[in-house]
């Protein structure tokens, strides 16, 4: 009973956290959200003029491509990198109040999780415009692909802003990493492009995975639960570590912030 | 029953990591004396309050009687030594203490409800009493930043009072709350204090101290100059601040 009530205080505690970074994100911007969603349709267009008409890519449904690889990686871009700065910018809280502290990075990874909810009908209108199949393996695939990269953001976001309050490097190290993983990863091309001589190394990158399932589900409406399982085991065990780190650290937080 | 014990307490702060270039090879000298860049914030501090006990910590500007708070709240560790404290603690170490600017005032109601681990239903139920208190009427609504240095005392007190602790930790936040809200916390202090609450209270004004207080403690430089009565502790620290 104690253990639910600790449990329901937290989310709770995540509820306001998450609610408080919407009013403080668009803040005197007027169309605030609609941002969300416009800001990797614009990507899109850029890369889709760039890629296909300049260069002439020669690639089946490249929009699709596009567009199902840039929305969950401006949902993973955007949690990282406010999520690296996100105990520094609460140091007016935790310098005042001792609490649980591991909610804030991770409040930082629901914000980007509603944006990315709001871009599901975009894509979804999308494939009916261009008169593809909609599949009903969505209406399980999402949750499940929802919940498999919140899984995986935690242990990023926990570990960069712990070590974040001591070396405030990380969060331009941080922004150095995704700009590489940007090209590193499946967003902007398909992965049966990638030579096959490099593929062991590109694997390594656990991203991958991710907009590979991502992509297939949305285009094929297939769920590869190999992919899903590859990375719950990796993540669940570096999530528990992660947090012991930031736990052992928080005590030391406010000298610091 | 002793509700607060410290003892041998210590604080020393980290040496921080060298944080920039700059920094590294430019060695600023930092070795010269001033009792603001002592080498130990806190040292060996000892005294307990009992259940009803409240205490004035005086000290002049950087004698440690904010480090000492932020230790007694658990936002800081010591370098060592003991505490005991015995039943709930609320904090309000500055004006704002954890209120978010940005927000308004109804909004941080239940963002510093959550963050202190009140259920929701509680937030709820204290509602009505926590904007009554602060008498911010419909400004409640208004984001925290267009608040007066007093308002923002007015609704952190009102929040934070409905944690209902057995001891606070107040840093002397209410020399900007005008005569009426400070009239109204001291009745609401001297409630609590009926009702066997305690107060660890920082400040300079002493007649205040006197009025809530029956135990002081002077700090000097980091170290326990006295802690006993009320009226001994005043008679000491004029002795010294002259």
């Amino acid at each position: 009973m104690n253990k639910i009530n600790r449990i329901k205080i937290d989310l709770q505690l995540l509820y306001f956290l998450t609610l408080k970074e919407f009013k403080l994100r668009y803040k005197n911007s007027f169309i605030g959200y609609i941002w969300a969603v416009l800001n990797p349709l614009a990507f899109a267009s850029v890369y889709f003029f760039a890629f296909k008409l300049v260069m002439k890519f020669d690639i089946e449904n490249y929009s699709m491509i596009l567009l199902t690889g840039l929305f969950p990686w401006v949902w993973i871009n955007t949690s990282l990198s406010k999520g690296a700065l996100s105990f520094v910018a609460n140091s007016g809280i935790i310098k005042k109040i001792s609490f649980n502290y591991n909610m804030i990075p991770i409040s930082m990874i629901m914000h980007d999780f509603v944006h990315f909810l709001f871009s599901i009908p975009i894509l979804i209108i999308y494939i009916l415009v261009t008169g593809m199949d909609l599949h009903f393996s969505y209406l399980i695939g999402i949750p499940i692909l929802l919940i498999t990269q919140i899984i995986m953001l935690i242990p990023f976001v926990t570990i960069l802003s712990t070590f974040n309050v001591f070396i405030r490097d990380v969060e331009y190290l941080t922004s150095v990493a995704l700009s590489l993983l940007f090209f590193l990863t499946p967003i902007v091309y398909p992965i049966d492009i990638v030579p096959e001589k490099f593929l062991h190394i590109y694997m390594l990158n656990p991203f991958v995975y991710l907009i590979e399932l991502w992509r297939e589900l949305f285009l094929n409406g297939k769920i590869i639960f190999k992919n899903v399982f590859i990375i719950l085991s990796v993540f669940v065990p570096f999530s528990i570590i992660c947090r012991k780190i930031a736990k052992s650290q928080y005590k030391r937080f406010s000298e610091y912030l | 029953m002793d509700i607060l014990k410290v003892k041998k307490l210590h604080k020393k702060f980290e040496k921080r990591l060298v944080l920039g270039l700059k920094e590294f090879f430019i060695n600023i000298n930092k070795n010269q004396y001033s009792k603001f860049n002592r080498k130990s914030a806190l040292s060996d501090l000892n005294f307990n309050l009992k259940k009803g006990d409240s205490m004035a910590i005086f000290g002049h500007n950087g004698s440690g009687k904010s480090t000492l708070l932020s230790i007694l709240s658990n936002t800081i560790v010591p370098s060592s030594g003991e505490i005991f404290i015995n039943g709930n603690t609320s904090s309000m170490l500055d004006l704002s203490s954890g209120i978010e600017l940005d927000l308004s005032g109804y909004e941080n109601i239940f963002l510093y409800g959550s963050i202190v681990g009140k259920p929701y239903s509680h937030i709820k139920r204290d509602l009505d009493e926590i904007i009554q208190f602060s008498e911010l009427g419909s400004a409640i609504h208004n984001q925290v930043k267009t608040y007066s240095s007093g308002m923002l005392a007015r609704l952190a007190f009102s929040i934070i009072k409905t944690t209902e602790p057995d001891i606070f930790f107040i840093d002397e936040v209410f020399s900007v709350g005008d005569i009426n809200f400070r009239k109204k916390c001291n009745d609401y202090f001297q409630a609590f204090r009926k009702n066997y609450g305690s107060i660890v209270f920082v400040t300079h004004n002493l007649d205040e101290a006197k009025m809530f207080c029956n135990k002081s403690l002077i700090l000097n430089e980091g170290k326990q100059v006295f802690f006993g009565q009320i009226d001994e502790g005043i008679k000491k620290y004029k002795k010294i601040m002259s």
